[in-house]
């Protein structure tokens, strides 16, 4: 079964604008899906509000800098990479919120969730949104070299309907 | 309002000031790099640390204790960080 995703307009602010992708026949963006999902879990609670302070602190203060993100083969994925602090506790922000940064300007959120191994491959709520977001990286890549999908500033020229690939 | 607006509005300064100022250190580091034409790699070799651990620091997230920061300050020969001192009263 082929499924369908559009690219929409997640949230703008002055440096930086996030899209987000949705899948034909889910009820929500997949980034709305994330925040949805974890956004009363109360234990969650302080690493969600870090993830959130940091995706606008970046919007609209810093712009999107390579540096801020983290490589995830393909995809990024946020918070920017960090040492586990004391200060912060040994839980400091368990959340990965996979990414593609296509610009100092532009970020497409995909989704994400807890990490609670070392690797994503053993943390299965993970993985299915590392695949996604790297699957979508790989076919909006092709499209910017082939000058299907063209960046102008903050704007996504010839924003379509990608078909996912089996 | 979405659950990222929820989030958002619920998020306290502290959070927000913690996030701002770690890349405050992070973008200052980066720019002192940048002007002396330095590269990660050479403040790596500079504080005998990994250049791994150097990109941990300019990203941003990384809670850098004030004692490393002065090492950093010592290693590129300028101040990251600087603090407002009261006007001496006559």
């Amino acid at each position: 079964m082929k499924n369908f995703v559009t690219i929409q307009p997640f949230k703008t602010f002055q440096r930086v604008a996030y899209y987000t992708f949705w899948v034909e026949g889910h009820e929500r963006s997949e980034t709305d899906a994330f925040f949805t999902r974890f956004e009363n879990e109360l234990a969650l609670a302080n690493d969600l509000n870090l993830l959130v302070a940091w995706i606008q602190e970046i919007g609209q203060n810093r712009g999107a800098k390579n540096r801020y993100f983290r490589f995830e083969n393909d995809a990024t994925a946020l918070p920017p990479p960090a040492r586990i602090m004391a200060e912060l506790g040994s839980s400091y922000c368990q959340f990965r919120l996979y990414c593609i940064r296509l610009s100092d300007e532009v970020v497409i959120l995909a989704n994400g969730g807890q990490k609670t191994s070392q690797t994503v491959q053993n943390s299965p709520q993970l993985m299915a949104h590392f695949r996604f977001a790297n699957k979508m990286a790989q076919q909006l890549t092709e499209m910017i070299q082939s000058g299907e999908l063209v960046l102008d500033g903050k704007q996504i020229v010839g924003l379509e309907t990608i078909e996912l690939l089996d | 309002m979405d659950a990222f607006d929820r989030i958002a509005a619920r998020t306290p300064d502290q959070t927000r000031r913690l996030v701002s100022k770690m890349l405050d250190v992070a973008d200052r580091i980066q720019a002192i790099l940048q002007q002396k034409g330095m590269t990660q790699k050479d403040l790596a070799v500079a504080l005998h640390k990994s250049e791994s651990e150097i990109s941990k620091w300019v990203s941003g997230a990384h809670n850098l204790e004030l004692k490393t920061i002065i090492r950093i300050e010592e290693a590129l020969g300028e101040d990251i960080l600087t603090v407002t001192k009261p006007q001496a009263t006559a």
